[in-house]
């Protein structure tokens, strides 16, 4: 007899949950993805130093236990475990708000264009298409003309303008998938009208396939942040975010390698985290994987 | 390893024999035990049948017997194959005999053919593999293998993928692929289940040819004891994974010892009239389909325009109260269509669908919803058609919510499992998910879907095609006794005549959408006018041995031609045997014949008399 095959329901997420647990790697990311949240929610005030207090005595001091500046200070004598850890919240912050936003829009999009079909379909979604023949940085850069410099909102409507475009796209394609799956059809022969059954049929069912991807783009809207913070176009100075900190390190990398390697390490090790969640989880909720 | 054993005996070495076989399973709940004690013997040139219901462990002794079990399964006992123990064969020795000396045929050529590769290619691939021929060599026997499973136009096949091929050509591409390694032994797996009861005797036949010509052993895997009597010298009839009754095909069917076997017999055996009863004659009209058309639009390619599948054409029938209509034909000709059709839940092009009387299309869309509450459907995939997030009762109780919004939860709740008692199910199963039931179960609940809405009409597209036997009868004694007692009216779509037999008073048989013939029930089937319709009653398989095997030989070639090319005149002159040039030229026109049926023939009245 052949065990039954998971299918999505509650008794998926039961089964999704036990075998995320089953997995060394999973564990493994998730342990220290919930070390490196603690830190920066409760890190910077285990430090003796402020995000922007300066300290005369140790400018540009190199990483040790010197007057409390374990991860040494950059050249202006900042604490750079403060800064980094409130960087790292600030670049944690973003991207789940910004992850989010494109959830909410490229969700609602995507499924509505997937759902009514047709010419509503053809219209939404060549929307899209132009919208991704744009240059995104051009957009950022208009954004950030037209707003006040350095203004999170800059960035989280630079970040979510461009997320929500995939997810819309990818759930379009659910949900076009759904919509001939026969309780769909069964629904509507149970007269259930067409917005209900959008948002009691297919919504649930996508979102499995959003989640997994949500975890993926949490990494990709820390890159971007960084990316554009690094230009100089998101986060400013004296604020810090894991860009602006890697901006800055990479000037000094010769004189004072710390500078670029704590912010660097301590992303690179946020985004294995995210990545390796990502990966195992749209592992355990694929029933095929299994 | 034993020598080969000498085949003394008359009938033929025994090529394959298993003693105190049996497999398990190790899941975290403990063994599982799929068979055990299984005794059997294969010999060449015959064929054994090996029928049980689902989960009677018939195909996991084969694929024990193979190798092919899942990771967590263990076969035990002995398993010869021509005198070599299979189980304790190391596996690269087991790879090398199946697909050379064992050919495998699984019950959906859809899935077991490999879709990015040609039938060619896939042909060609077992005869270098398995026999090391030459890409020439193999490119002609590949050939020539087509050539022996009947395989229309052969040549052109061999570059064709599996998707490019209809149901039937692609089951005997199947075929052909396990004849590919010349084979000792043939396992095939359910090999008819999903095809149409016309193209199943067709491939029944393609296989009792084969086995004569090349002196195979042939495993006939099923849970159809009508696929096995015409084709099986030896019957074991399998049941919780225990052998329950072995024999000849006659000692098996004729004089079965088990009550088990007997009630098989009973379920498969066609109905010799229809016990259902007919509602008053004036009973009035319910459901009327009038002159309905349907067209899809198929995607328009880059230049031209779009091409249009003709689904329905210009279809009449009416429906009275309590009244079971049966809708018939082969896949493909509209059935469902039809039911989705008389229903609105797919535009029509053309015609008008009335209920009691005022055209469904002339209501707006909030009306249309709330007269669904009287028009309800089954759907043929039960676990497909259940909505996987949420549980059995949440399920029923969604039309509660919107059709009786004046119910409270508690009173909601008692509807719900008074439904699930109407059908059948423990109350309990009422918070479980689809997939934690089993196929019959959440059909039930599909079913108590629909009637906890007290319909008056009940569309059942395929309900029991997922089934059991022994579930299916239920299923039926069910919707006859809803029929009878709450004067519901029934929309039966099947391809099962046996079914339609027992279940409905009159029956329309449709084919690449259009009508062929409607007729009472069993003016149908004692007299039938049109050429389609006795096709199709000829291809019920009987499960009668010493009448089976002679009505394999006259079985008919030919299938449904293409919905989106339909041909001139009478749609299905290109396989009637009665065709004429009147036939390609004109379009038959819908006569009444003398039993109060009708049917779409230029030649009904000069066919000769139908004998069964």
């Amino acid at each position: 007899m052949r065990e039954a095959r998971p299918q999505a329901g509650a008794g998926l997420w039961r089964q999704a949950g036990e075998r995320l647990r089953s997995r060394w790697a999973v564990r493994l990311g998730a342990g220290a993805l919930a070390v490196l949240v603690a830190l920066a929610v409760l890190g910077p005030w285990a430090s003796p130093w402020h995000a922007d207090a300066i300290d005369w005595q140790h400018l540009a001091q190199a990483p040790g236990a010197v007057a409390g500046h374990w991860f040494g200070t950059d050249r202006l004598g900042r604490d750079l475990f403060v800064r980094t850890l409130t960087g790292l919240r600030l670049s944690l912050l973003v991207s789940v708000l910004a992850t989010l936003t494109s959830l909410v829009i490229g969700v609602t999009y995507g499924a509505i264009a997937g759902f009514a079909g047709g010419r509503t379909d053809e219209v939404l979604m060549r929307g899209v298409d132009v919208l991704y023949a744009l240059p995104y940085l051009f957009i950022v850069i208009i954004l950030t003309s037209l707003l006040p410099r350095g203004s999170l909102a800059v960035l989280f409507l630079a970040l979510g303008a461009v997320g929500w475009l995939t997810t819309a796209r990818i759930v379009r394609g659910q949900t076009l998938a759904l919509k001939r799956r026969e309780f769909i059809e069964a629904s509507r022969a149970l007269g259930v009208a067409p917005p209900a059954i959008l948002v009691r049929h297919v919504l649930p069912n996508l979102i499995g396939t959003v989640i997994v991807y949500a975890t993926l783009t949490v990494p990709q809207m820390i890159l971007f942040e960084s990316f554009l913070s690094f230009l100089g176009l998101g986060v400013q100075e004296p604020r810090a975010s894991l860009g602006n900190l890697i901006a800055v390190g990479a000037q000094e990398m010769s004189s004072a390698p710390w500078m670029l390697t704590v912010p660097s390490a301590v992303l690179v090790l946020l985004l294995v985290c995210l990545n390796l969640l990502g990966d195992n989880l749209s592992d355990a909720l694929d029933p095929r994987g299994h | 390893m034993r020598s080969t054993p000498v085949g003394t005996e008359a009938e033929g070495e025994v090529l394959l024999e298993l003693q105190g076989f049996g497999v398990e399973f190790a899941t975290p709940r403990g063994t599982v035990t799929a068979a055990r004690d299984v005794s059997l013997r294969v010999r060449r040139g015959e064929c054994l049948g090996v029928v049980g219901e689902s989960g009677a462990g018939k195909s996991q002794v084969f694929l024990g017997v193979l190798g092919l079990l899942a990771a967590n399964g263990r076969a035990r006992g002995q398993a010869r194959f021509a005198g070599r123990e299979l189980l304790t064969l190391p596996s690269g020795e087991l790879d090398a005999l199946r697909g050379r000396h064992i050919g495998l045929i699984f019950q959906d050529p859809m899935t077991s053919l490999t879709p990015h590769l040609t039938i060619g290619a896939q042909l060609m691939e077992v005869r270098r593999r398995h026999l090391n021929e030459s890409a020439p060599a193999a490119a002609a026997a590949a050939l020539k293998l087509l050539r022996q499973v009947q395989v229309t136009d052969p040549e052109r096949r061999l570059g064709q993928y599996p998707y490019e091929l209809s149901g039937g050509m692609r089951q005997r591409a199947m075929v052909a692929l396990a004849l590919a390694g010349e084979p000792q032994l043939l396992i095939a797996d359910e090999p008819t289940t999903a095809l149409d009861v016309t193209i199943q005797a067709q491939i029944l036949a393609l296989l009792g040819c084969l086995k004569r010509t090349r002196s195979l052993a042939l495993v006939l895997i099923t849970h159809d004891l009508g696929a096995v009597a015409g084709l099986a010298e030896r019957i074991c009839v399998m049941k919780d994974g225990t052998l329950l009754e072995e024999g000849t095909a006659q000692e098996v069917l004729l004089r079965p010892r088990e009550r088990y076997t007997r009630a098989l017999l009973a379920a498969a055996a066609l109905p010799g009239a229809a016990a259902a009863a007919a509602p008053a004659v004036d009973s009035p009209a319910a459901l009327s389909v009038e002159a309905v058309s349907v067209e899809f639009a198929l995607h328009a390619p880059l230049l031209g325009r779009a091409r249009h599948l003709h689904a329905l054409s210009d279809v009449s029938f009416t429906v009275r109260r309590g009244e079971s209509l049966a809708l018939v034909g082969e896949s493909g000709c509209g059935k469902s269509t039809l039911a989705r059709a008389a229903l609105q839940l797919l535009p029509l092009k053309s015609g008008r669908v009335l209920w009691l009387g005022t055209s469904l299309g002339a209501r707006t869309r909030r009306e249309l919803r709330a007269l669904r509450c009287d028009l309800q459907i089954i759907f043929q995939d039960p676990l497909a058609s259940l909505e996987p997030r949420a549980t059995a009762g949440q399920s029923i109780e969604e039309g509660l919510k919107l059709h009786a919004p004046g119910l409270d939860a508690a009173a909601r709740e008692l509807a719900v499992l008074q439904a699930l008692e109407e059908v059948g199910l423990a109350p309990q199963l009422a918070a479980r998910y689809p997939h934690e039931l089993s196929g019959g179960q959440c059909q039930r609940v599909g079913i108590a879907r629909a009637m906890v809405l007290r319909p008056q009409l009940l569309v059942c597209d395929e309900p029991l095609s997922a089934l059991d036997l022994s579930t299916q009868a239920q299923i039926v004694a069910l919707l006859e006794r809803l029929r009878t007692q709450r004067g519901l009216t029934l929309l039966f779509i099947s391809h099962n005549l046996g079914l339609v037999r027992r279940l409905c008073q009159r029956v329309l048989v449709l084919y690449l959408g259009r009508m062929m013939e409607s007729a009472a029930t069993e003016a149908l089937f004692s007299s039938p006018h049109h050429p389609y319709t006795r096709e199709l009653l000829a291809a019920i398989p009987s499960t009668d041995p010493r009448v089976q095997p002679a009505r394999l030989l006259k079985v008919r070639e030919g299938e449904p031609a293409s919905p989106l090319d339909p041909p001139s005149g009478c749609v299905y002159r290109t396989r009637c045997p009665h065709a004429l040039p009147l036939c390609a030229a004109q379009r038959p026109p819908w006569e009444r014949t003398g039993e109060g049926g009708e049917v779409a023939c230029h030649r009904w009245r000069e066919l000769p008399p139908w004998a069964a």
